[in-house]
């Protein structure tokens, strides 16, 4: 193996890994927190230092995906695999048709002519202000804290 | 050297600078989030701007958001179906489609610029191939059950509001809003469940998934690219092929990264970078007529064109850079809900704080809400305490003969007694005016929306919880029938208020007559007074349990079970 491969094999080991540390340290806070709670139900499932104690084992890992991303970048190393022609696709074909060209500007004026007048209605039917409400009292579940 | 390592014949800065198409993803990122205060504070913003939808991905509640995210706006639209339709984000939708098209997710979408940044990771990967295009409709199956039926079923049929894309799948709330606001409201780890649990394990995967694949959520998740990309045919700004010089090669399908078949289509997000790649100088980046990014090759590159954009250019960005700074300079310092809406009780220690609403009561009396400052001097509190239990007393005891056998009865008669027993044992509290856990809650009286009065000074030697709630909240409306059912099982012992939000376009005594609660209601008025009492979060809902003293012994933002509103009482009640 060459040193390209490795380093890079190298990358992916390691973000994958943190990754999977990521993962099994949230399900074990997590699963440890539902025990606290089974047990009092006033409980928090996450806990600063139940988050503090996983970090220890996230962080290595991390810094050193971060470090190899470095290492990389400075050496210029990366997958140009990615930058050849791809094969075994289907390609569609670019066909010239003025009629269609003539649709969609009438078309275009249509949905233009339309989203005008439903933003104006629904600046005046509330739908406005329930974007700007939603916006700015936010729910909890609604982002992932619930 | 290793041959494999890239050719040092081009500088590293060469290589590694930012394309232009970079630092304007860059600049719609900061502009999106100009609010940038937000993140030391970790407090959203709520200016009048957060009414517009932004184009890109952006969740607003982020704390640096300044507008609203098109795709939360697009489910509670349909959520609130059977109240009014969603006329402005539809119509929002259409222009943006219309006008940009995918051009959105390419460009100015912060979510792709991420995206693309953890794929600049170097490690092997995953190239398209048939398996991907077809992983590509995956999200328009997305839409069909995250972004349409569970927002339309629970909002039209249950009448609570479930944005289920925003709650089980999307990255952006999980990172822009949760990551951006636990680590300045540490408090906020308390509501922390399943639900996060589930959302950071997608998060992590999908960003595992970007580092390997080019744009994976944008290819195969997301349901505002899958909106835009109906429309790309019709956007006016994109990527656009002179049929007449096209030989249909394929090179720009074969080298682009996304899963496109044409140039043009739905998955293409019109990024320009095929125009470099044909050989025919078939393709250029357009603006209708006017040409944005000439064809690669120089002799079907406009003069006049390339003449005009070198004029017009540095005005262009004179005008983007100044609307960023008017951004920037409006959102952090100037905007008028930045200013505090009232004089809010900050923890002190005054034991003998009055709250002067003066100024507010224009607004509550249009609102049927009366708020007026009620005094705290332990005299007459105690007076007036004795003699309102009495009447709580006679009042929780006649309720319970109406309504249940004689068992209860006697059960809400002893409680009762209990609570006359231990008010006239209540001391005043003499902890510090505050709305942390061991102040004592700034009195307040407001008149409810059922016309009863409540007064926080008069119920001393009672229970209280305060719920901070919003129709439309999920959680709100999900918990507030265990705050109804422990008010009457408590009843006598237990004093409640259920806030509702200052901000409503629906009818708030329509919808509670609808769902038969009885607790004592009150919107809150134009200053907040209430939320600011008891520092109402800007994320709902939120509860405050005061003990017989009045004191503060619970106040958190989250939904809250009957098992742990239970413990609350008990805790309170000791």
């Amino acid at each position: 193996m060459n040193k390209k491969t490795v380093l890079l094999t190298i990358q992916a080991v390691l973000c994958a890994l943190t990754a999977a540390v990521l993962i099994g340290s949230d399900l074990s806070i997590y699963l440890t927190g539902l025990r606290a709670r089974a047990e009092n139900p006033m409980a928090n499932i996450y806990t600063v230092e139940a988050i503090t104690s996983k970090a220890v084992f996230v962080l290595p890992v991390f810094l050193a995906a971060i470090a190899v991303t470095i290492i990389n970048a400075v050496l210029g190393i990366r997958d140009d695999s990615q930058d050849k022609i791809v094969t075994g696709i289907d390609i569609g074909k670019n066909v010239a048709d003025e009629r269609t060209k003539e649709s969609v500007s009438r078309v275009r004026l249509v949905v233009l002519v339309l989203a005008i007048v439903f933003i104006v209605i629904g600046i005046f039917n509330g739908s406005m202000g329930d974007v700007f409400i939603k916006a700015s009292k936010i729910c909890t579940e609604c982002i992932g804290l619930g | 050297m290793d041959n494999n390592i890239s050719s040092t014949r081009i500088s590293w800065w060469e290589a590694h600078k930012p394309t232009k198409r970079r630092i304007i993803q860059l600049y719609s990122a900061l502009l999106y989030n100009a609010h940038l205060r937000g993140f030391a504070e970790g407090k959203i913003f709520t200016g009048k701007s957060k009414a517009i939808c932004v184009p890109g991905f952006n969740c607003y509640s982020c704390p640096g958001a300044i507008g609203a995210c098109p795709l939360g706006s697009i489910q509670n639209a349909l959520g609130s179906l059977n109240k009014h339709i969603g006329f402005y984000v539809l119509g929002v939708i259409l222009l943006y489609g219309m006008l940009l098209g995918r051009t959105i997710c390419g460009w100015i979408c912060p979510l792709g610029m991420i995206q693309e940044l953890l794929h600049k990771i170097p490690t092997p990967k995953l190239k398209k191939s048939r398996f991907t295009r077809t992983l590509s409709y995956l999200k328009y199956i997305i839409i069909v059950i995250f972004v349409v039926a569970i927002p339309v079923y629970y909002g039209i049929f249950q009448g609570i509001p479930v944005p289920g894309f925003c709650k089980y799948i999307c990255p952006a709330g999980t990172f822009e809003g949760a990551m951006g606001m636990i680590p300045k409201n540490l408090s906020f780890l308390s509501m922390l469940g399943p639900i996060f649990t589930q959302k950071f394990i997608i998060m992590v995967i999908i960003g595992l998934a970007c580092i390997f694949c080019y744009r994976s959520f944008c290819r195969f998740l997301c349901p505002l690219g899958a909106i835009y990309g109906m429309f790309n045919k019709l956007a006016v700004i994109g990527v656009k092929i002179d049929t007449d010089r096209c030989n249909n090669c394929g090179v720009c399908v074969r080298f682009c990264k996304m899963d496109v078949k044409t140039v043009g289509d739905h998955e293409c997000i019109h990024c320009a970078q095929c125009v470099a790649r044909c050989h025919q100088g078939a393709l250029s980046m357009k603006a209708g007529k006017f040409t944005l990014i000439q064809p690669s090759k120089e002799e079907f590159v406009n003069a006049e064109e390339v003449k005009k954009f070198k004029k017009i250019g540095p005005v262009f960005c004179f005008i983007a850079a100044l609307a960023l700074v008017v951004a920037l300079v409006w959102t952090n310092f100037l905007d008028p809900s930045l200013k505090p809406k009232s004089a809010a009780p900050a923890p002190s220690s005054n034991t003998e704080a009055t709250v002067s609403n003066e100024a507010n009561d224009e607004s509550d009396e249009d609102k049927g809400t009366e708020l007026s400052n009620s005094d705290q001097e332990a005299d007459n509190n105690e007076n007036t305490e004795t003699a309102k239990k009495d009447d709580d007393t006679d009042t929780a005891s006649d309720s319970t003969d109406a309504e249940v056998d004689n068992s209860d009865v006697s059960d809400a008669n002893a409680e009762a007694d209990i609570s006359e027993d231990t008010a006239t044992e209540i001391e005043e509290s003499t902890a510090p005016i505050g709305y942390e856990v061991g102040n004592k809650l700034q009195d307040f009286e407001v008149t409810c929306l059922d016309g009863s009065s409540f007064n926080l000074a008069e119920t001393r030697g009672k229970v209280v919880f305060i719920n901070l709630w919003a129709t439309y909240c999920g959680p709100c409306v999900k918990e507030l029938p265990h705050f109804n059912e422990l008010y009457h099982e408590h009843e006598g012992d237990i004093a409640m208020l259920a806030v509702h939000a200052n901000l409503t376009t629906e009818d708030v005594n329509a919808y509670i007559a609808e769902k038969g609660w009885d607790i004592p209601f009150v919107i809150d008025d134009e200053n907040e007074t209430i939320f600011e009492i008891v520092n109402g979060s800007l994320a709902l809902p939120q509860t405050i349990v005061l003990n017989r003293k009045g004191e503060v012994i619970y106040n958190q933002v989250g939904s809250i079970t009957s098992e742990v509103l239970e413990v609350l009482y008990k805790q309170a009640a000791e």
